[in-house]
């Protein structure tokens, strides 16, 4: 595996909580948290990409987390932003309510990136323990840090 | 790691384990266009090594029934009445006549030879027109006919190269280079000589020694080689009694035996074809002539029945002294004689292994007058083994085959210097006397095909491979690592709903996340689809698709016809490589 592989996985932005009642809404809040990173070149064709991306297939992982995304060029870098739901919503085919949004916006070209980060989430948040930590965690930082250390013990 | 696990709504148990067996293996190491190629070359190899040992079995089966013997065809013509002599062949003769006359009617096309499918054609050598001409030429060979199995017996592996090839819907450039692999694998299994066997289908046929087409030959006749050993127990074909070394001295009467093989050789095939237009005016079917050629065939065998078979055992005598010289001699042209008559009546086969015997007779005659002029160290076996490569190279223009092959048959270390030295000046002094070879006429006349366009009017539409995997936006990540799984490329197009291209999933991109379960779901192929990548109009030329390659890394890239956006196939780099040199290689033949 390359480099990329074993890259760790930083979230650019948390919301905590993250007051929406709606999908369309929920994925506005989190783009807008990251509009002033540099590595977003434009957030409107972002937050345009990922709805396009939901209509083709909802991302709810299962396990209460969804992950919408797109891969567009309205990003330079890969960046995450991270949402706890204040009040947990359906998200498409999700049998569930959903608690936990990670919003990932992907270049073009780091396919590689993407599946890396898509496969270390899904494995992280398998663990039921990692999960009940970040339902009371209070501060971004101690929900960054419980990602960190649920990610590095993978 | 988690892995793939089966879920509620999985398939079954077992079949479930043996999908992720192979996604384990896909994830790690999963063969590319290109090995796929070397695979099947191995394939083919055993494909035709089994078909050699058939035809072989089915020879000898009826061989003991025409004739109540199963020896070699010498030793069998030795025991037979001197009008079982004249009768057997005859016989042999009609009833492969016969097969032809009463296969042509269940069967209209006429049959592609092997040599004229890849040298010409674009590698489709039709089923049942080839069985036909098989089994007829069983019953000219088992009748002891003065011919040689070995071009049945090749034209059979490379047809079921033909069909595994046709069956996966290769593209015209690879299916041709299947059934060279194919001829390969025949030679090297009729004659224990894999080296031999890929250079005769790269020095005749492909005309190119490329690693592109040579590799896929010499496994071909590796596999081939290996399986006739484990199979059979073929020996070394012509054992040599000799210890010695050829002095330095006598490599100039090497020289000169292969000046005279060049010159005789260009004759005799002069005089096969003679043959061929006289028995062309002889009216009625096939049969009749067929039967005309055994009965001319069989009064020479009364006389000598050493003109039986394709001369193999005659060899063996020569190299072991049993015959005078002068018997030699007689053998020789008797032998030319009834060659002529059976190859030119029509009979189904080879002549590769009689001109092999022409070319033994004259280097023992020239190791007797060498002896006679009172040169030393003249060590006849090694004359009798250069004289046959020398005399098969002019023939089949084809010196480093044929140089390889002597060195094959005899696993003799001694032969290779005299062998280069009369190989190639019975190459230069055949081509310079004539440019006809052995296989000219196969090499000159055969089916059309997409080679025979004008370089500037073949577009990619001609050479794609028309059937390929591919997937839509919207499949699961689950779905996409299965299609790689079958699919024979790297890369996986994604369309639309109506097939229009919208990008393509490349298997290096995913490779390492195949196995990953947690993505099955989660991840589709519009995630992960390149868009980038260049694509091929199907109305693009050759130089234009040239380009197109030339500005990119990738080893295949997809086809897309440019009126309604559609993919319409794959076209591999290496694929137009192939297609481009067998352009121009064709494009020179016609230039001499």
């Amino acid at each position: 595996m390359t480099d990329t592989a074993h890259a760790p996985i930083n979230l650019d932005a948390i919301l905590l909580p993250l007051l929406a009642e709606t999908k369309v809404n929920a994925i506005r809040q989190l783009v807008d948290a990251i509009g002033g990173n540099p590595a977003v070149r434009d957030a409107e064709a972002l937050y345009e990409a990922i709805l396009v991306r939901e209509e083709e297939a909802p991302t709810a992982l299962g396990m209460r987390v969804a992950m919408p995304h797109a891969r567009t060029r309205a990003v330079t870098e890969l960046v995450i932003v991270g949402g706890r739901l204040e009040k947990p919503m359906p998200w498409g085919g999700s049998q569930e309510n959903v608690r936990f949004i990670f919003l990932l916006g992907v270049p073009p070209l780091a396919i590689e990136q993407y599946l890396h980060a898509m496969k270390t989430f899904a494995h992280a948040f398998k663990r039921t323990d990692v999960l009940k930590r970040l339902d009371k965690v209070k501060t971004t930082g101690e929900f960054e840090q419980t990602l960190r250390d649920a990610v590095h013990s993978l | 790691m988690n892995e793939l696990k089966p879920g509620p709504d999985s398939m079954g148990a077992k079949h479930f384990r043996l999908v992720v067996f192979w996604l384990r293996i896909l994830a790690r190491w999963r063969p590319g266009s290109r090995q796929i190629l070397l695979l099947m070359a191995l394939a083919v190899g055993v494909l035709g090594a089994l078909a050699a040992l058939t035809f072989k079995y089915a020879t000898l089966g009826i061989q003991l029934l025409l004739t109540g013997h199963g020896e070699g065809y010498v030793e069998t013509f030795q025991q037979l009445a001197w009008w079982q002599r004249l009768l057997v062949p005859a016989v042999g003769g009609l009833l492969a006549g016969a097969v032809l006359h009463f296969g042509q009617r269940i069967e209209q096309r006429k049959a592609t030879d092997y040599m004229e499918a890849v040298a010409l054609g674009d590698g489709d050598v039709p089923l049942r027109p080839s069985l036909i001409r098989s089994v007829a030429a069983l019953f000219s060979i088992a009748s002891g006919a003065a011919i040689g199995k070995e071009g049945p017996l090749v034209q059979l592996a490379a047809v079921g190269a033909s069909v595994l090839g046709r069956l996966r819907h290769e593209p015209p450039a690879r299916l041709r280079l299947l059934v060279a692999c194919g001829a390969a694998a025949g030679i090297a299994a009729a004659y224990n000589a894999p080296i031999a066997g890929a250079l005769f289908v790269a020095e005749i046929i492909l005309g190119s020694i490329a690693m592109e087409s040579l590799g896929p030959l010499l496994l071909s006749s590796m596999a081939a080689t290996l399986t006739i050993r484990s199979l059979d127990s073929p020996s070394v074909l012509y054992q040599l009694a000799v210890d010695q070394s050829v002095p330095a001295g006598n490599i100039s009467l090497f020289l000169l035996l292969g000046v005279f093989c060049g010159l005789v050789a260009p004759l005799f095939i002069g005089f096969l074809k003679q043959s061929k237009r006289l028995f062309a005016q002889i009216a009625g079917p096939a049969s009749l002539r067929l039967a005309a050629g055994g009965l001319i065939f069989g009064i020479l065998a009364i006389y000598h029945p050493e003109v039986a078979g394709n001369g193999q055992s005659v060899i063996r005598s020569i190299l072991d002294h049993e015959f005078a010289w002068q018997l030699v001699a007689l053998i020789m042209v008797m032998k030319v004689l009834a060659v002529a008559a059976v190859f030119g009546s029509g009979a189904v086969g080879g002549v590769f292994t009689p001109s092999l015997l022409v070319g033994a007779s004259l280097g023992y005659l020239a190791a007797v007058l060498a002896t006679a002029l009172g040169v030393n160290g003249v060590v006849p076996e090694f004359y009798v083994v250069v004289g046959m490569g020398a005399f098969l190279g002019a023939a089949a223009q084809a010196p480093i085959m044929a140089l390889l092959l002597m060195f094959e048959m005899t696993l003799c270390p001694a032969i290779i210097l005299p062998m280069m030295a009369a190989s190639v000046s019975a190459y230069f002094v055949a081509r310079s006397v004539s440019s006809e070879s052995l296989y000219g006429e196969s090499l000159r006349a055969g089916p059309r095909s997409v080679f025979d366009k004008a370089f500037g009017t073949i577009t990619v539409r001609n050479i794609l491979r028309p059937s390929f995997a591919k997937t839509t936006a919207s499949s699961a990540f689950g779905e996409i690592a299965a299609r790689f799984l079958r699919a024979s490329e790297g890369v996986l197009p994604v369309t639309d709903g109506k097939g229009i291209y919208l990008g393509a999933v490349l298997l290096d991109d995913v490779r390492p996340y195949l196995k990953e379960a947690d993505l099955a779901r989660s991840v589709i192929a519009h995630d992960i689809m390149r868009d980038d990548l260049p694509t091929l109009s199907a109305d693009f030329d050759l130089p234009e698709a040239l380009r197109t390659f030339g500005q990119t890394n990738y080893e295949t890239l997809p086809v897309v016809d440019t009126v309604n956006g559609q993919i319409i196939g794959l076209l591999a780099r290496a694929d137009l490589f192939l297609v481009v040199s067998e352009l121009t290689r064709r494009d020179g033949v016609k230039a001499t």
